[in-house]
Parts: structure tokens; C-alpha cells; sequence
């Protein structure tokens, strides 16, 4: 009798190779595990997201009498009056309030986290050679973006290179997202092959 | 014509990417400083310290990031320090204990037990609101942990207020740094070291160059130089070879697409002057 980890194994296979039918082109295959991935991270998300409502709202209000928990649940349940034309404008109080609190918590520390920080680091000289290489291209890439001035001569030079160090940094990002979809497909595949290892070996 | 060279194209990919799985070809590799960073903060911990990991990842790119997240944990266990996880994704919590069944030979080794050395809080939902709330009071925000344990009954957990108790923050993470170097780092002066997708790379080196970021272990590749440093190769050793081919691979292609492109290009250019 086959245990739940190979059985576990075998759809997960089966998965895989659906989801790699798309590769030959679009088959019904390749959409059946595609719905069933969304459905079942559709369906954990939602029992996570219960489970937290249970464990942090409802067992505190309940049984430790915490009742000012109360407020956040009502705001949560009135994001759901959005669904109703008459009952929308209730909504946007809870959705305010979510705004102004994440609003809050990024300013506090943005301004110095993303701003300042990041400005010492660049007029910063650590390294001579790569540090003055990053200012001024760091300078060049924000000069292409002033559009107030016609780029031509001398400063035309200067966006011009701010130009390519845009188009380099891109290309490294590139670089970078092909690094993680490789790995991806090596995972997949050195599933693929321990999984033929086990089924060749049972 | 086009369909059966893109097909040709897949296939020919999927052989380089699992010849060296079948047949490893030891290409050298060496350590880089952004992951010597992150090797040496975990090795410089003193005695008795708290760590914080801390992790936004999702299931679809776990596997880049499972080899890194194993070998640091293999380092951290071997290490006198307390490991506190807390997942700011809902996906997350399932993945590191997967991860924690993976290395339990490591913390075995290590005598580490469960609640004593290491905790797993589970998910603190909000992101950045959560995670605002858990660095200034983390037992009020996370009450249990992901097993239902109140924490006043995890020893791990004893003397932690804030994001201040941690002598060293790890970032698992498949998303932006930014809402954890403004929570973690400008509030709090927090250390931090991030182990990362390769695709955040780029993003993440501004951080690194303010010294907001300490290291950084990026991708798979990171993972490999990791394991390199531990003197353990592991699963990122194994899939640098495929990885290294793939690359090529993919310059190859592109390099040759774009003389095809250019020889187009000329052609037409060509035509249209004979024509006139």
C-alpha cells in the first residue's frame, strides 16, 4: 500500500508535468494545475487568515473580556459594505483609517531610511574609484530626468551617460531575475529526477 | 518555423539545466564579500543573544532561498544564541517549519530544542503595520506561537520586548527590504543581513552600500558560498553547475539573437536603399 508522502509525490509530479505542457503549448492539462495552485494558496490564505482572526480577535474578545478588540473587528466587517452601491460609503471610514495608519508608520522613518541615508552613502568616498563611479552616475541617471532643459550639449553628454547607466542597471536586474527563474526550473527538475530515482527504486 | 525553434529552444535548456544534476562538473566557485558578511555577523554573535529571522517569502520562489535559509540555520544552531522566527507572510510559516524538519539532524547535533533555543512565532499579519507593532512589542503582537504555546512558556522568548533585544536580525525575504530597514534598522538601530531572492539583489545594494544591509545572501548562488563557508556542501552546491550552464546558455542565445537582429536590420536597410 502506497504511504501519503508517495502518493503526495506522484501528484506532485503529475503537477509539474502539467504545468510544463504549456512549454508545447496551451493544454487543458497545463489549465487544470494551473486553477488547482490558485485554488489551494486561495484556500490557505483564507484559513490563515481565519485562524488569525480566531487566535488574535474573537478567542481574546471572548473568553479575556479584551473588548476594545471589538473596534478593529467592526471596522474589519464594514469593508465589506463596499459590495452594496447604498452601503459603499461606509467602507472608506475602516479603508481611512488603514490608509493614515500605514501612511504613519512608512513617514516616520522613510525620510531617513530612503532619503537621507541614501544620499550620505552616495556623496560618501569609501572606495575612491567605485564611489566616484556611483556619484556620478548616480547624478547623470537624475539629470536624463530633467525635462525642463533641452539635452544638448554639455549636459546632453551628461544624460546621455545617465542614459546608459539606467540601461545598465537594468541589464543587471535582468541578469538577476534570470538567476531566479533558472533556479526555479533546477528545483523542478531535481525533483523530477529524485522523484524518478524513488519510483525506478520502489 | 518559429514555434519549432522556441520548442527546439526549451528542450535544449532543460538538457543543460539537468545534465550536471545527473553528472556534476565541480565548476570552481568562490565567496564573495556580500555573503562573507552575512557568514562573519552570524560568527561574531555573543554568547546568549537573541536572533530575530524574520521572513516575507512566498511558496512559488522558495526553493532559491530553502538552501541559504538551511545553511544559516545549520550555522546559527551551532552557535550559543536563541533563534526567534516570525513570518510576516501568510505562506511563510509552513515553509520554515518544513525547512526547521530539514536541519532538525543540525539542532539535534547541537542539543538545540524547540522553545528553549529556538521558537517559531507564525504569522504576523498586516506587513508593515505588523511588523511595526511586533519590533515595538513582540509578545503582545505575536501572544502564542505557532503551535498555540503562550510565550511567557517559551524560555527563547524570555526577555524579548522589542526589535532593541535583538542582536542580529535575518531577513528571509522574496520582497522589498525597504519596510524592514524603516521598522527594523532607522527605529530601532537594528543589524541586520538579508538572505534574499537573486532578483533583489540589484535593489538591495543601495541599502548595502549605506550600511543598512550587513550581508547579503543572494539566490541560490549565495546559498552555495554559504554552504562553501560552513564547509558543508549542500543543496546550493549541487545547482551551481546547472546554474553556470544555464547561464551560458541564455548568453549564448542572447548574444546571437541580437547579431541576428542586426543582420536584419542591415538587410532591410540595404533593400530599402536599392530600392530608391
Amino acid at each position: 500500500m502506497m504511504s501519503a508522502d508517495l502518493v503526495g509525490m506522484y501528484v506532485a509530479v503529475a503537477l509539474t508535468l502539467m504545468l510544463w505542457s504549456y512549454l508545447y503549448k496551451e493544454t487543458i492539462l497545463y489549465r487544470f494545475a494551473e486553477y488547482t495552485f490558485i485554488g489551494m494558496a486561495s484556500g490557505h490564505l483564507f484559513v490563515i487568515t481565519m485562524l488569525q482572526i480566531r487566535n488574535s480577535v474573537l478567542v481574546p474578545l471572548v473568553s479575556k473580556g479584551e473588548y476594545l478588540l471589538a473596534i478593529p473587528l467592526i471596522l474589519g466587517v464594514l469593508l465589506y459594505t463596499r459590495y452594496s452601491p447604498k452601503t459603499e460609503w461606509i467602507s472608506r471610514w475602516p479603508v481611512a483609517i488603514m490608509v493614515g495608519v500605514g501612511t504613519g508608520l512608512v513617514m516616520r522613518a522613510m525620510v531617513h531610511a530612503q532619503f537621507v541615508a541614501q544620499i550620505i552613502s552616495s556623496i560618501t568616498i569609501n572606495d575612491p574609484i567605485n564611489d566616484t563611479v556611483i556619484a556620478v552616475l548616480t547624478a547623470c541617471a537624475l539629470a536624463f530626468f530633467l525635462f525642463t532643459r533641452e539635452q544638448k550639449g554639455i549636459f546632453g553628454g551628461f544624460t546621455r551617460l545617465g542614459r546608459i547607466a539606467i540601461m545598465v542597471g537594468l541589464g543587471a536586474s535582468f541578469g538577476v531575475a534570470a538567476t531566479t527563474r533558472l533556479t526555479l526550473c533546477i528545483s523542478r527538475i531535481q525533483f523530477l529526477i529524485e522523484s524518478i530515482q524513488k519510483m525506478l527504486g520502489a | 518555423m518559429k514555434m519549432i525553434v522556441r520548442r527546439a529552444l526549451f528542450l535544449l535548456m532543460f538538457v543543460m539545466l539537468a545534465a550536471p544534476l545527473l553528472r556534476p562538473l565541480g565548476l570552481p566557485l568562490t565567496v564573495g564579500s556580500l555573503t562573507k558578511g552575512v557568514y562573519d555577523m552570524v560568527e561574531d554573535l555573543p554568547t546568549g543573544s537573541r536572533v530575530n529571522m524574520a521572513l516575507t517569502m512566498t511558496v512559488g520562489l522558495w526553493a532559491e532561498v530553502e538552501p541559504a535559509t538551511m545553511a544559516v540555520l545549520r550555522h546559527l544552531f551551532t552557535k550559543p544564541v536563541k533563534i526567534i522566527i516570525v513570518s510576516y507572510f501568510a505562506d511563510a510559516p509552513k515553509l520554515i517549519e518544513g525547512t526547521l524538519t530539514k536541519v532538525a539532524d543540525a539542532a539535534k547535533a547541537s542539543n538545540k530544542r524547540y522553545g528553549e533555543d529556538f521558537v517559531n512565532l507564525g504569522f504576523v499579519p498586516g506587513l508593515e503595520t505588523g511588523m511595526a507593532a511586533f519590533t515595538k512589542d513582540s509578545a503582545a503582537t505575536t501572544p502564542s506561537d505557532i503551535y498555540g504555546t503562550p510565550v511567557a512558556q517559551l524560555p527563547a522568548m524570555s526577555g524579548v520586548r522589542s526589535a532593541k533585544d535583538f542582536a542580529l536580525v535575518i531577513v528571509i525575504r522574496d520582497s522589498p527590504m525597504d519596510p524592514y530597514i524603516r521598522q527594523y534598522v532607522t527605529t530601532y538601530g537594528a543589524k541586520l543581513v538579508t538572505v534574499g531572492v537573486a532578483a533583489g539583489l540589484t535593489a538591495d545594494m543601495p541599502y548595502y552600500k549605506a550600511g543598512q544591509i550587513l550581508g547579503i545572501v543572494a539566490g541560490v548562488r549565495g546559498g552555495a558560498e554559504y554552504e562553501l563557508l560552513m564547509k558543508s556542501p549542500g543543496p546550493g552546491v549541487a545547482t551551481t553547475d546547472a546554474l553556470s550552464l544555464g547561464f551560458v546558455l541564455l548568453v549564448v542565445l542572447a548574444g546571437s539573437s541580437n547579431v541576428m537582429y542586426a543582420w536584419e536590420r542591415m538587410k532591410s536597410r540595404s533593400g530599402k536603399g536599392s530600392q530608391k
